[in-house]
């Protein structure tokens, strides 16, 4: 500020009066000679500065006076002063000028005559006033004498001095330097030259001092000359005045010259003079005088802080000066009171301390007397110690207490019971600047009392006062110009400041700001009006980092965003548009909750506006001053609402490899410590994110953003900030709706492995780039930062394959790592394969691990039979190398049911036989329409003698149509329809560091596989063969194709089915061994004593066992091969999954009964002719051998006779025809093992014909009247077999029916 | 015609609370004058603050001024300040009206959903103050 009063004192140096305050004045002054230091010649005078320096340092001297008194003499160096000052001379002494010092620097002759004409006119310019004068003269270095000027200066300067001589008209005295030189006599040589002022000042005291009182002239303020023109000078009233305003002069004079004693007694009496005959103006300045003179023995350190504060305003005469203003030694905050004095008084008592030290070394040591005043004048004033905390300078006082004591002892004595108690002083302040206000000339003089007043007031820690000072400087009518009205308001801030008004110094510091550039000014100083309102920004609880205004959310909203605003626009007219547009971001970014939504899109919009000129960018800016302007960011335009971390697409992420685990010996690790040790580090590290990122794999985070905005806000470059590994982020640009919510994908790539840290993210819009941090984002539970693991990178694999790809994706579990699909059609049974491609699409790594394994919506069995991969030969083709390539076949069988599953119990027995009514039935239960209704179909009816016999599911007596259980039936693989079965071919592979790392990733192909049904078995019966070995298996079979099929149910039996028809086959079949059945039930006995199960069970499994081996003996043997016709397309449907009644079982298997029978004591061979004649005695021996492995109980054996009439029809009424001799039915309660049972009976015929001879042996036939004695084994017989379906099919129960197959057939002949 | 400005300030020098009380038609009134009064309302915080130390009394009475206007100050127990910036003198009214105000500040910030130096929001807060200001302000 003092160079800018500086520049502002050089630029108006006419001024009429005295209407420029000197705002810088305290009360102290008024015992100081001023000296006008002047720099001289061209603008290098800056090089000086150090010369300068050394001159102001010498601000007091000791001189001993006649009499012996030692004498403190101030002075005040000022840069300028306008001659006009002098004029008040009279009035205040120390506003003459008393001497000149000025500083030059010349290179050659011409530039130092100039020099000395610069200083010969300010000698003449200050003429009146000036006392002594003195010139310092810094020549240009002697390159010669370089190195020798530290030994010998003299010679040096006396060279200089040699070389250059002064104009014959200069007079001063003139002190020659090196540029280099150290000058370490320059603080002597000013010390002299201060003497030498005081010599003068003292003769001038002491001449006024003889005056005597009649003779003296009147002295006058400027203003007061025309005031006194005709008056009176003789009489009473004036003669007083005169004596007064003389005695007030020598008060003056006196505090110049140290003798502060008598300036305060002729203060008093100059004060009582005047006030008796009403001088008021000069009353107000012996009032003035008085708390002068009392304040410079009260607060000798106001000095100290003076010399302090203008020294380190010179070091650095760019900045601010009220940035480097101590704070004063309070705040406003009243709890920082009572502890505020004593560190402030301690740091100022530092502050005196350095610079007394310098005294003392470069003066005799005077800086004690000025501390040791200080400690005394507490003690000696009691009633003031409590008000002034800072006059009770503990610290300094024990630093000096030796050496001062009886120095201050004796000044003690000599304190002057006059002088000014602390409070009194402001109210002599307030007395005086009363009487100034009555002269309107006097309005400078009362500005600076007022200063002067505060001043002192702050030094008594008084802010009250120093406020009510301060206020009234407002109010007096001082006609000024602009600039000086701004410099009140900046004086005024400053002074504020000091007492810690930061509210009041940002108000005026304000005004100053908006003073300089308001309307209608001439020049407006943007630059300054920009300084200020930075400088404001303290008082209104603002700062510039954004971060710290938002963190503390104090202050008030509205005056903030003026003051932002009118801090931008003086940004901008100052053309800085960096600095605006930060600023304009800045106060988007700290106020816009306190913005209403038009004012928001106004911003926004004016902020586009601004950084068209310059664009925003998250640095710090440097002022010139050197303050820094921290980055501000938009960190919610747009606002944030979510960020997600996302995981790398299914297929790619990585998994660990699973391992055998190897053997950890006895140590078990459970997974329920498994799981708490995951817990425990899922609480360390919240921001931890679960999942793997692959280095130089693109990943992916997702934010959501809205945009608060009322008009499309468009978002460019935006990225992802992180620490830690290197990771690529690609920009993004969007443009984002009012107020919809936008989920917006940034991606990016680690470069390396390790722990990536994400920040957030970067935006560019409305012009400014933002680093838009987590951690800066308020109102939201953000972590601070994301952390994500990346792994070693991972190879990467396309797959292909060569089917079709399916229009629809699996809906099996994680479908989400399906990359390729393929679908297939196959009739049931059909071969076919799949080739699959995998391509390494990765650049530099090779495939080097792979593994294989399906996945399917059936049962494991059966999808092993389905689909096969030869594992084995696709390993031997790793690695496959980058880019390269490998194939494999998938090898797919259309497995499936072809045999119609048993219809449940239910069905159709309550319908008659007449197939009518069966249709219906079975349209009713399984509402399948669809399906061809053979009944009554030609087909059928011819087939139907056969079918009487067919048991498959129920008696020989019922139509066998009644098999054709076309029931949907729960079970998986039901034929009729086409069928789906999803799988994926799973794919996990890795290679390169992640393989070592124990990572890979897992793909796989949707395999989509529609089973159309082809053949099927809708009933089935067995027969008994011709021969004993072999029985023969009757198969319903219906093509469920739409087309003709070709099937081969033999080695070398065809037959054609035409569609959606179905056809009759017999089917020989070997017999299923005894021996097989016998390995069967062993197995099955030794299986269940080892579970000790119970016999019951036991006997039921041994049932199912050997009805499962039955079944499974068919469909071992029985393969019947299809082929559609006309096409390619074949297949073979097995009879897997057939099931058998017991009575099929008992066909189906060995019979445990061996028979052996003879007629007419022939064996009876297989279809044999058997004949005999009419009325004669036949023998029939039959032979029973059981072969199985337990005894069979109850057996009956039963022969009948019959007649087969070949249409379906049987007699068995054959009691005129056939007589039996002995019984036909023979009981035979227990066969054992091995043991051979024989029954012969005789057999006569009456007539001749053709007779069948049905032998069976069947369970205990007996017991068929109690069907529901169940604890009775056999309660059914074969006819009543219905019971026996509805019942559990197969238990202990069943009855077993053993015929001798084929029936005996008997011709007759007659005699 | 004379104007007035109230305003309840927070601990953080935040308003929390303003209202403008005028006998001049609204057409008349100029744009500015909220601003300025804002300003000085905000300026006189330091000398409330000063005062508030200096005195037992919660009514500060006329505490500073700025050209034509007065700043007159009130403080809660709980150092809400209640700052009018007027242009004409009207001490006893004034001093009636923080009073009252000050009975419905303290009701209203018995609200359990009232948070302490926050925003006051209030119709009734409005209407009241409405009320008081007409009655002894403006009268």
């Amino acid at each position: 500020m003092r160079a800018t009063v500086g520049l502002m004192l050089s630029h108006g140096s006419v001024e009429p009066v005295m209407s420029r305050p000197d705002y810088e004045q305290n009360a102290l002054h008024h015992s100081s000679l001023l000296v006008l230091l002047r720099g001289v010649g061209p603008s290098r005078a800056r090089i000086l500065q150090r010369a300068f320096e050394k001159v102001r340092r010498v601000n007091s001297i000791k001189v001993n006076d006649s009499s012996g008194n030692t004498r403190t003499i101030w002075v005040r160096f000022i840069h300028d002063h306008p001659v006009e000052h002098n004029d008040w001379g009279d009035f205040q002494t120390h506003r003459r000028l008393l001497g000149l010092v000025t500083i030059g620097k010349f290179d050659n002759q011409t530039e130092l005559n100039e020099l000395c004409r610069q200083h010969e006119s300010l000698k003449v310019r200050y003429g009146s006033t000036l006392y002594e004068s003195r010139a310092i003269f810094f020549g240009p270095d002697d390159p010669n004498v370089l190195e020798t000027i530290g030994e010998d200066k003299s010679t040096a300067s006396r060279r200089l001095q040699d070389d250059y001589t002064t104009p014959s008209n200069f007079k001063s005295q003139a002190f020659f330097y090196r540029e280099q030189d150290s000058c370490s006599d320059l603080e002597s040589r000013i010390g002299d030259f201060v003497s030498a002022l005081f010599w003068v000042l003292e003769s001038r005291r002491l001449e006024r001092s003889r005056e005597k009182a009649d003779k003296v002239s009147l002295l006058l303020a400027p203003f007061e000359k025309r005031d006194f023109v005709g008056l009176d000078m003789e009489s009473r009233n004036n003669r007083k005045r005169c004596v007064g305003r003389v005695m007030k002069n020598l008060a003056d004079l006196s505090l110049q010259a140290g003798l502060v004693d008598d300036a305060l007694s002729l203060y008093h009496n100059a004060n009582e003079t005047l006030r008796s005959v009403g001088d008021s103006l000069w009353v107000g300045a012996t009032e003035e005088g008085l708390c002068a003179a009392s304040a410079m023995l009260l607060y000798p350190q106001m000095r100290e802080i003076e010399t302090l504060h203008r020294n380190s305003s010179l070091q650095e005469a760019g900045t601010s000066p009220l940035r480097h203003t101590p704070e004063k030694w309070r705040a406003s905050d009243a709890t920082k009171k009572v502890t505020a004095p004593d560190s402030t008084t301690t740091a100022a008592a530092n502050a005196n301390g350095e610079v007394a030290v310098q005294q003392q070394q470069k003066l005799t040591s005077n800086s004690s007397s000025c501390s040791s005043v200080s400690s005394l004048v507490t003690t000696g004033n009691n009633s003031s110690a409590s008000d002034t905390p800072t006059t009770s300078s503990t610290t300094t006082s024990s630093t000096s207490t030796i050496s001062a004591a009886p120095l201050s002892n004796q000044r003690n004595g000599e304190l002057p019971g006059n002088i000014l108690k602390a409070e009194e002083i402001t109210n002599y302040y307030r007395k005086a600047i009363i009487n100034y206000s009555k002269y309107r000339h006097a309005a400078t003089i009362e500005t600076e009392a007022a200063l002067k007043a505060s001043r002192i007031c702050i030094e008594q820690n008084r802010p009250l006062d120093v406020a009510m000072f301060l206020q009234n400087i407002l109010y007096i009518n001082l006609s000024m110009s602009e600039p000086e009205r701004v410099k009140r308001f900046e004086i005024i801030t400053d002074l504020y400041q000091q007492i810690g008004y930061q509210r009041k110094a940002a108000f005026f510091q304000r005004l100053a700001a908006l003073k300089h550039v308001q309307q209608g000014s001439q020049a407006p100083d943007w630059n300054q009006s920009y300084r200020l309102m930075l400088g404001s920004f303290t008082g209104y609880r603002l700062c510039l980092d954004p971060l710290e205004v938002l963190e503390n959310a104090a202050g008030w909203p509205a005056l903030q965003i003026d003051l932002v605003q009118s801090l931008i626009t003086a940004a901008r007219r100052l053309g800085h548009s960096a600095l605006a547009t930060r600023h304009m971001t800045f106060l988007l970014q700290t106020q816009w909750d306190n913005m209403s939504p038009t004012e928001q899109s106004e911003m926004a919009v004016q902020l586009q506006n601004l950084s068209a000129q310059c664009e925003g960018s998250p640095v710090p800016l440097v002022l010139e001053n050197g303050t820094v302007i921290p980055p501000a960011n938009l960190t919610d335009l747009p606002y944030c609402l979510d960020f997600q971390v996302k995981d790398l697409p299914p297929h790619l992420r990585p998994q660990r490899i699973k391992v055998a685990k190897a053997d950890s010996g006895p140590f078990l690790f459970t997974p329920i410590h498994f799981n708490s040790v995951d817990r425990r580090d899922k609480k360390k590290d919240k921001n931890k994110i679960a999942f793997l990122w692959v280095q130089n794999d693109l990943s992916e985070v997702c934010v959501r953003l809205r945009n608060p905005l009322p008009f499309e806000l468009t978002v460019t470059d935006m990225r992802l900030l992180t620490n830690g590994v290197v990771f690529e982020s690609l920009p993004q640009t969007i443009v984002l709706q009012p107020h919809v919510p936008t989920y917006v994908p940034l991606h990016g790539t680690p470069i390396e492995t390790g722990q990536l840290d994400l920040q957030g993210y970067s935006t560019h819009t409305l012009g400014v780039k933002s680093n838009c941090r987590l951690k800066h984002m308020r109102g939201r539970s953000f972590p601070p930062n994301y952390l994500v693991e990346v792994i070693p990178a991972l190879p990467r694999i396309s797959v292909k394959t060569s089917l079709p790809q399916t229009a629809t994706f699996s809906n099996l579990n994680s479908a989400d790592i399906v990359v390729t699909s393929a679908s297939l059609t196959l009739y049931n049974g059909e071969f076919s394969s799949c080739t699959i491609t995998i391509t390494n699409e990765s650049a530099t790594l090779p495939l080097e691990h792979l593994e294989v394994n399906i996945n399917s919506n059936v049962e494991q069995e059966l999808q092993k039979k389905i689909f096969r991969i030869d594992e084995e030969a696709l390993l031997a083709k790793l690695p496959v190398p980058p880019q390269g390539s490998i194939e494999f076949v998938v090898e797919v069988y259309a497995e499936a049911d072809f045999v119609c599953p048993q219809p449940p119990p239910s069905s159709v027995h309550s319908s008659g036989p007449a197939a009518g009514d069966y249709g219906s039935s079975l349209m009713s239960v399984s509402g399948h329409a669809s399906l061809p209704s053979r009944v009554g179909s030609p087909q059928h009816r011819r087939q139907e003698p056969q079918t009487s016999s067919f048991r498959s599911t129920m008696s020989g007596g019922q139509p066998s149509l009644a098999a054709l259980s076309l029931q949907p039936g729960p079970s998986s693989l039901g034929s009729q329809y086409s069928q789906h079965i999803e799988a994926q071919i799973r794919l996990k592979y890795s290679g390169g560091e992640a393989l070592t790392a124990g990572y890979c990733r897992q793909c796989a192909v949707s395999f989509n596989l529609e089973l159309l049904p082809s053949a099927q078995i809708t009933s089935w019966d067995v027969l008994p063969a011709e021969i004993a070995s072999q029985f023969y298996l009757v198969l319903d079979i219906s093509n469920l194709t739409a087309q003709e099929m070709s099937l081969n149910y033999t080695d070398n039996k065809n037959i054609l089915i035409e569609a959606k028809e179905s056809c009759r086959v017999p089917i020989p079949v070997d017999r299923c061994s005894l021996e097989q059945v016998c390995a069967a039930r062993a197995a099955e006995v030794a299986e269940n004593l080892e579970r000790e199960l119970c016999f019951r069970t036991q006997l039921l499994s041994f049932n199912d066992a050997l009805s499962k081996l039955c079944s499974e003996h068919i469909a071992e043997r029985v393969k019947i091969n299809w082929l559609l016709t006309g096409t390619d397309i074949a297949g073979i449907a097995s009879l897997r999954g057939i099931v058998l009644s017991q009575s099929m079982v008992d066909l189906t298997a060995v019979s445990p009964l061996q028979w052996s029978i003879s007629f007419q004591d022939t064996p009876v061979q297989p279809h044999s002719e058997l004949v005999c004649t009419v009325g004669q005695r036949a023998l029939l021996s039959i032979q029973l051998t059981n072969d199985s492995l337990q005894p069979l109980k109850n057996l009956v054996l039963s022969i009948k006779f019959y007649q087969d009439y070949l249409n379906g029809m049987e007699n068995y009424n054959l009691e005129t025809r056939v007589a039996f001799s002995g019984p036909n039915r023979i009981a035979i309660p227990i066969l054992e093992k091995q043991e051979q049972t024989q029954h012969t009976c005789s057999v006569i015929f009456f007539t001749p014909g053709r007779f069948k001879a049905g032998i069976e042996c069947s369970t205990n036939p007996q017991q068929q009247q109690q069907p529901s004695a169940r604890s009775c084994p056999s309660a059914t017989n074969i006819v009543g077999g219905q019971l026996d379906m509805f019942s559990s099919s197969y238990d202990e129960q069943q009855a077993h029916v053993w015929k001798f197959i084929p029936p005996i057939e008997v011709t007759v002949v007659e005699q | 015609m004379s104007t007035y400005y109230f305003v309840i300030v927070g601990h953080n020098d935040n308003p929390i609370y303003e209202k403008e009380f005028s006998t001049v038609n609204k057409e008349f009134r100029k744009e500015d004058h909220r601003h300025l009064s804002q300003f000085i309302a905000h300026a006189a915080l330091d000398l409330v603050d000063e005062h508030k130390w200096k005195t037992a009394n919660m009514q500060l009475k006329s505490i500073d001024r700025f050209n034509q206007w007065f700043v007159s100050a009130f403080i809660t127990a709980s150092q809400i300040r209640f700052i009018i910036v007027h242009d004409n003198k009207n001490d006893e009214g004034i001093k009636s009206f923080f009073n009252e105000m000050y009975d419905t500040y303290i009701k209203h910030s018995m609200n359990a959903f009232y948070k302490i130096n926050t925003v006051i929001k209030s119709p009734m807060f409005e209407k009241k103050a409405e009320i008081f200001g007409r009655k002894f302000l403006l009268s």
